[in-house]
């Protein structure tokens, strides 16, 4: 999986979560999906360091408009 | 850039547009909006009744704003998709007020 | 306290109620956020509710379903309201 600064995410080996209802997708290996049209990402948690993140936003966050990344 | 569509040039892709369309073709170009030039893309129509329709839209554009997936076709499988029936893919709900 | 985002920042680490465009509902421990309120959530319970008009009588059918999720990322755009830890259950 990679993400970009739009996070457009591009996916490799990708395989349809319903494929009864949607199979019109089945033959895509690898997929490119907009960032724009995306709602969630669900993750696992265990590849989550929640310590982490909220360390990262406590101190990253800058209340200067645009001063992100 | 960390993920473009640079690679897949000149390879078949499936766009699913944010409409739930599914428009298939080769890939010429296209830029960082996601505008792509397709040559050779048609439509497939999926429907539950009959077989899926296909119709041709020759050489075009898509504009970026309206796609939602790219995907790259495998080479591999054959040129059609055969007897595939299922419901239409719905809109996107994007931000829809 | 000057300005809204600092209130979420005082939520990190606790329990939120966020609400969300397409009557969609989350609650769970937020633990990242920016300036687009894209955040990351963990033990979210999704609800989503949908009214459906009952063709004869014309009553509005109110259908609530909830879902869990165990790490989620959730994209700014669709977040309406964030509501800090205290008013959420």
């Amino acid at each position: 999986m990679i993400v970009d600064q739009y996070l457009n995410i591009k996916l490799t080996n990708v395989s349809v979560v319903n494929k009864d209802k949607y199979p019109q997708l089945t033959s895509l290996k690898n997929c490119f999906i907009r960032g724009s049209v995306v709602r969630y990402v669900q993750i696992n948690p265990n590849d989550v360091d929640t310590e982490l993140l909220q360390d990262a936003t406590r101190k990253e966050y800058s209340p200067v408009a645009g001063g992100e990344k | 850039m960390a993920s473009t569509l640079s690679e897949w040039t000149s390879k078949n892709i499936t766009i699913l547009t944010c409409d739930g369309r599914l428009i298939t073709g080769t890939l010429l170009g296209y830029d960082q909006l996601q505008n792509l030039i397709l040559s050779k893309s048609y439509e497939m129509v999926y429907s539950i009744d009959v077989p899926p329709e296909k119709v041709e839209l020759g050489l075009s554009v898509v504009r970026g704003d309206n796609v939602a997936v790219v995907g790259e076709k495998e080479e591999e499988g054959g040129e059609e998709e055969g007897d595939v029936r299922a419901e239409p893919i719905g809109a996107i709900v994007q931000n829809v007020t | 306290m000057e300005e809204p985002l600092d209130l979420i920042k005082l939520s990190l680490s606790e329990r939120v109620y966020i609400k969300c465009r397409n009557s969609r509902e989350l609650r769970g421990t937020l633990h990242a956020y920016d300036q687009h309120l894209n955040m990351v959530l963990s033990q979210v319970e999704e609800t989503i509710t949908t009214i459906e008009e009952d063709e004869e009588t014309g009553e509005e059918i109110v259908s609530k379903k909830t879902r869990n999720v165990g790490m989620l990322f959730v994209r700014g755009d669709i977040v309406v309201l964030v509501s800090p830890p205290l008013r959420t259950s």
